[in-house]
């Protein structure tokens, strides 16, 4: 049953309050990462994961955890989820866990998924709620760091998906200090376009 | 790379500026994006970093190496880590409310926000990715969390003059934030492969 909220919940989190251009949360993953496409589509998948099935698991047991305890508790089902595509990339994606690393384990600290827990525990919705929350999250991370991984990719190392696209590419992109800046232009160049936006509104 | 046989000037040297956490590794950037807005914020967000790294840093070595590899259960090593963080934060906050509570109430609530960011998380799991033993995962955690600090002070400092500045209106904010912290992070890639780190 798709009720009217539910689904504006999911939509926003795509757009109007997407977790990485405008709350702002989860960055680290998506700077250290995003270098090549295929690692964007890597982490996302990973994120959704845990995303989606520690929102369920949460929102089933919300009932029966005391206030008290619910931040472990929520940390502990969280690391479940992680440990498990921890190990699962590990198992079948080699070459990905080589180059995701340690930030496989630390998709557990993300304020992401903390902030989330948190609505999941705050909001007294449904299961579906929650759920549809959770995927709206997922997709909006994911978009924003396979756009981010593919602008890297093709500035940074003149190729997506490992096909080469030109010669003599722009080597500082795929380095930490052009994630910061790609993101910046980026931000940038959304504030700009929701300014004009907003203006044309007003007119 | 670093191991046990590296000098541990080396293992600080390494943690503090040329691999710097939020500049090079990018962890942790939420908490340096967001107690970056002065100085005083700054030095507030300092303080419970560099203590509950060198805690979590010294309990978790002691749970992981006597506790987790003796009986093999190091697939246990996230969630024993989250929770010794969790309970640290938590004696923290308690430490904090009941002796300072003037510092309390000027961090606010952000305090369990800095504490729980991936930094801690992530120095110990480096930690048990170098195979470090006690004392140079000392090292190397306190590398890290100066290393955090000297990161998060510079910015502040830059922040307060970029306020100021006649920059587009469009860049105001997060914009122009990242863009910084781009450029200083060029400016640290200009010391990597110092003495071989």
């Amino acid at each position: 049953m798709l009720q009217n909220s539910n689904l504006n919940a999911f939509l926003s989190r795509i757009w109007r309050a997407n977790p990485v251009v405008v709350l702002m949360v989860g960055l680290c993953p998506v700077l250290a990462i995003t270098t090549t496409a295929y690692n964007s589509i890597g982490l996302g998948a990973a994120v959704s994961f845990v995303l989606i099935c520690s929102g369920l698991t949460i929102s089933l047991i919300r009932k029966f955890v005391p206030n008290e305890i619910k931040i472990p508790a929520s940390m502990v089902i969280i690391a479940f989820y992680t440990t498990f595509v921890d190990y699962f990339i590990q198992a079948y994606f080699i070459e990905l866990s080589a180059y995701l690393g340690i930030f496989i384990p630390l998709i557990m600290a993300n304020c992401l998924l903390l902030n989330s827990s948190e609505i999941f525990y705050s909001v007294k919705n449904s299961t579906t709620h929650s759920f549809l929350d959770a995927a709206g999250f997922s997709i909006g991370f994911s978009i924003v760091i396979l756009l981010i991984g593919s602008l890297r990719e093709i500035l940074g190392s003149g190729a997506f998906m490992g096909q080469q696209l030109f010669q003599e590419p722009v080597n500082v992109m795929v380095l930490p200090a052009g994630g910061f800046l790609l993101i910046g232009i980026l931000l940038g160049i959304l504030n700009w376009f929701r300014s004009r936006f907003s203006e044309k509104n007003d007119k | 790379m670093i191991n046990n046989t590296t000098n541990p000037v080396l293992i600080f040297l390494s943690a503090f500026v040329v691999n710097n956490i939020v500049l090079i590794r990018t962890i942790g950037l939420c908490s340096f994006f967001s107690m970056s807005n002065s100085l005083k914020s700054s030095l507030n967000a300092a303080v419970p970093i560099v203590c509950v790294n060198l805690a979590a840093t010294i309990l978790s070595w002691l749970f992981y190496n006597l506790a987790l590899i003796p009986y093999k259960l190091e697939y246990l090593k996230l969630v024993s880590f989250v929770l010794i963080i969790v309970l640290l934060v938590q004696i923290q906050e308690f430490i904090l409310k009941k002796v300072l509570a003037n510092y309390f109430s000027t961090a606010g609530n952000s305090l369990s926000v800095i504490t729980a960011n991936c930094i801690i998380l992530a120095v110990l799991l480096l930690n048990t990715e170098y195979k470090l033993d006690l004392v140079n995962s000392i090292i190397y955690s306190l590398g890290i969390a100066f290393g955090y600090v000297l990161a998060i002070i510079l910015f502040a400092g830059m922040k307060e003059r970029v306020g100021s500045a006649p920059i587009p209106k469009a860049l105001k904010g997060y914009p122009i934030e990242f863009i910084l912290a781009g450029l200083m992070s060029i400016a640290i890639l200009g010391l990597r492969g110092l003495f071989g780190l």
